[in-house]
């Protein structure tokens, strides 16, 4: 908690420090990049070298900006606090009105990714999200798809209230925070983005050997990069250069190797429409 | 028995005893400062932990508080974790968050105590910790022992802004968690210990041996001192050290330097003794002289007048040379126990000898007209130094030929194995004042220091001399054992009879 405290000062602390620097002269002196969860994003060491990669490509000082949730992130966004965020498939469903759609990566060559339903590793017997009743569940996000939208959406496909089908609920804001919650035993079950359990794998094999993965939900859209509406093109198109381009040298590839991810591919928008279907599902306005 | 007595310490030589006591100080010295170390270290460790388990408690609930306002509780699982669990994930303290209706909202151990579980799930320390909670506002601080252990407990309400409690928080905080630390505290102070035992008992058993060495020297001066003259002589000037000074501040040199002067006192003492008794006997000859002169005189006087008549006639010859043959005779018998009474020849005593004293004594006795009763029992020779024997005997003679007025009587018999002797004289009475100390000596009349030699030398033989004043006599006793006695037993005996 603290770090993430500390983490916010610097990344706020850095962009003021460079504006006085700068001078009023240059009105936009850096792009805000914000960070959600949908990867791993308190990877420090990582973001500041991805950073000065996409900074060199695009000849602007590039800033990742990070907050709690996935809400914190879009409510910067629209008021232009932030130029660009890596945020879900959820949130751009509901809020595509004031963006516009960067690049969808690319997960093992495809632009898609699954939510996971976990356990605690002792638990063997729970296959779905109806074996959980009466349990403590953990979600990620209010925000996420597969931290939320998914497995509500699945229970209520099934014809179950999801308030009612847990003894308790409550929110880790953040994927790695729900596979801690249910490999601690604090939760019974969680909902976790596939993409992000499946690299956990690899950064932190110990504490992802206590969680059994118990159902996978269908394919959805990766969580997309998306850049505010009222961003220039030029910016916007110098942004999706960088990151298509990322597999065209070796440092692009050896930072989308610790993303664990095949590339930044282009946005289409009609990807999204499994996610819309679930929201409308779900009864989320505005989806 | 005697094994017995020599195994309980208080029979054991201060050689032993100071430096075993010295050494077993030094031991239980640095024992007891480890023990009060380590039990203050342990006591200082368990106040610390209270603290620091109060102090936690108290930054903990602020936190939580929000959290529980947001129902947050992945928040409130972070904050008790952070607090609970250690760099390495090992457990530091267990910590539990109760809501207003005394279930879990969170824990440190989920799965054992998981969200929603109610109050009686608690383990022991925990539930220890949930009755501590009784004054409101308040953090409150103890200590539980269970089957598991003992633990610090700590309880602290989680009140919001406007005093409304909205859960309890309860932490228990194992002694397992210092005990890792006390048993490497305690293993330093028992190396410490150790060493100073092992510096410490050597240094004591050698100042102890110090200590107890002189007053070991001192015991044995004097035990030596009393056994006999003969070893006095050398009892102390050998063991002296030559550095003891009279105005030594050490006590132990003063003491020696006190010893030594004793023994010289005491040998000056015994060489005037000595010096006393030849005097003494010197006077007892001297007082013998005259009767002996006139023992000769006589004689001589008889044998010029028979000379004399023998010039006028010789035809009396024969009857003249028999009167200056006994003449003669009686001169070389008086000369002659005379001689024997100066010679200071070591022999035993004999019957001759007492017939000597007779002799010498026969003259007085006549010349103040009194009868001299003499009854010698003995016919052989006695294991008994012929000197000393005849110089008590011939004191006491004299002494009584002067106090006499008619009668004098000598009695001399074996009873057993020891020589009985009296002398017994119907005189005036021996001084009233002087009855109870009869042989100290006095100035004046001359039996003074008779009397005080005749004592010292009885004594010297192991044997007693007793007065007794009766019925207008005056009666002196004296018992001489035949035997003589090993030295050890005799100066026991001397002592027993001067004390």
């Amino acid at each position: 908690m603290n770090r993430r405290r500390a983490l916010e000062a610097g990344l706020l602390a850095l962009p003021a420090a460079a504006a006085l620097a700068q001078g009023p002269a240059v009105p936009r002196r850096s792009l805000r990049f914000g960070t959600t969860p949908v990867f791993l994003d308190d990877q420090l060491g990582f973001l500041a070298r991805w950073a000065a990669y996409l900074s060199n490509s695009v000849g602007v000082p590039i800033d990742f900006v990070s907050r709690r949730s996935y809400r914190d992130i879009m409510v910067l966004l629209r008021s232009q606090e932030l130029d660009l965020a890596w945020i879900c498939g959820f949130p751009w469903v509901v809020n595509r009105a004031e963006l516009r759609g960067l690049s969808i990566p690319l997960y093992l060559g495809q632009p898609l990714y699954q939510s996971y339903l976990i356990v605690p590793a002792a638990d063997t017997g729970t296959t779905s999200l109806p074996d959980l009743r009466g349990k403590v569940f953990a979600y990620s996000d209010p925000d996420s798809n597969s931290g939320w939208l998914v497995p509500r959406s699945a229970l209520l496909s099934s014809g179950i209230d999801p308030d009612r089908h847990f003894a308790r609920s409550f929110y880790t804001w953040g994927h790695r925070n729900v596979v801690q919650a249910v490999a601690s035993g604090l939760a019974q079950g969680g909902a976790v983005d596939g993409y992000v359990w499946d690299t956990l794998q690899r950064v932190a094999p110990a504490l992802v050997a206590r969680t059994r993965v118990a159902w996978r939900s269908q394919s959805y859209a990766f969580p997309p990069l998306a850049v505010r509406a009222s961003l220039d093109e030029a910016t916007e198109q110098a942004l999706r250069r960088a990151l298509v381009g990322m597999t065209d040298d070796g440092v692009g590839q050896r930072l989308l190797g610790e993303l664990n991810l095949s590339a930044f591919g282009s946005f289409d928008e009609r990807a999204f429409d499994g996610i819309a279907k679930l929201a409308a599902l779900a009864g989320v306005r505005g989806a | 028995m005697q094994l017995i007595e020599r195994l309980r310490p208080g029979g054991w030589s201060y050689r032993v005893k100071v430096p075993l006591l010295m050494a077993a100080i030094s031991a239980a010295t640095a024992l007891a400062v480890s023990v009060a170390i380590a039990v203050s270290a342990r006591h200082w460790l368990r106040e610390d932990l209270k603290d620091h388990a109060a102090a936690v408690a108290e930054s903990l609930s602020r936190g939580l508080v929000v959290h529980m306002a947001r129902d947050d509780v992945w928040e409130a699982f972070e904050a008790v974790r952070a607090v609970a669990v250690g760099d390495e994930g090992a457990p530091r303290c267990e910590v539990v968050v109760l809501d207003r209706q005394q279930r879990v909202f969170v824990s440190s151990q989920p799965m054992r105590l998981p969200i929603r579980a109610p109050a009686d799930a608690l383990d022991a320390p925990l539930q220890r910790a949930a009755a501590l909670a009784v004054r409101p506002g308040d953090i409150s601080v103890g200590e539980a022992r269970t089957d598991e252990g003992t633990f610090s407990i700590v309880a602290a309400p989680l009140l919001s802004a406007d005093k409304e409690v909205v859960g309890t928080l309860l932490m228990s905080w194992s002694h397992a968690v210092f005990a890792g630390r006390y048993r490497e505290t305690l293993a330093t102070l028992a190396a410490i210990a150790g060493t100073l035992v092992v510096v410490l008992l050597p240094l004591g058993w050698w100042l102890g041996h110090r200590v107890a060495r002189p007053v070991a020297r001192v015991t044995e001066a004097l035990y030596r001192m009393g056994e006999d003259a003969a070893a006095r002589a050398t009892a102390y000037s050998g063991a002296a050290r030559p550095a003891a000074q009279p105005h030594a501040v050490n006590e132990m040199d003063r003491l020696e330097h006190a010893l030594s002067e004793l023994q010289r006192q005491l040998d000056e003492k015994d060489m005037l003794q000595r010096q006393f008794v030849a005097a003494d006997r010197l006077a007892a000859i001297g007082r013998m002289t005259a009767g002996v002169a006139h023992e000769i005189n006589n004689p001589l006087a008889g044998m010029l007048a028979a000379l004399s008549n023998l010039r006028k006639d010789p035809s009396l010859s024969t009857s003249t040379l028999a009167l200056i043959e006994r003449g003669l005779g009686q001169i070389r018998q008086t000369l002659s126990a005379l001689l024997i009474e100066t010679r200071s020849a070591h022999r035993e005593l004999s019957p001759v000898d007492l017939d000597d004293l007779r002799i010498l004594v026969a003259p007085q006795a006549e010349r103040k007209s009194v009868q001299l009763a003499w009854h010698c029992a003995i016919d052989q020779e006695l294991p008994l130094p012929a000197a000393p024997v005849r110089q008590v005997v011939l004191n006491l003679l004299l002494n009584a030929l002067q106090a006499a007025s008619r009668h004098v009587a000598f009695d001399a018999a074996l009873d057993g194995e020891r020589l009985q002797l009296s002398v017994v004289n119907d005189g005036r009475e021996f001084p009233a004042d002087r009855q109870a100390r009869p042989f100290e000596p006095v100035g004046g009349e001359g039996n003074g220091l008779g009397l005080w030699a005749s004592h010292q030398l009885v004594m010297s033989m192991g044997g007693a001399i007793v007065l007794a004043v009766e019925n207008g006599r005056t009666r002196f006793d004296v018992e001489l054992p035949l035997h003589p006695l090993p030295p050890t037993a005799a100066a026991t005996a001397r002592h027993e009879a001067t004390a």
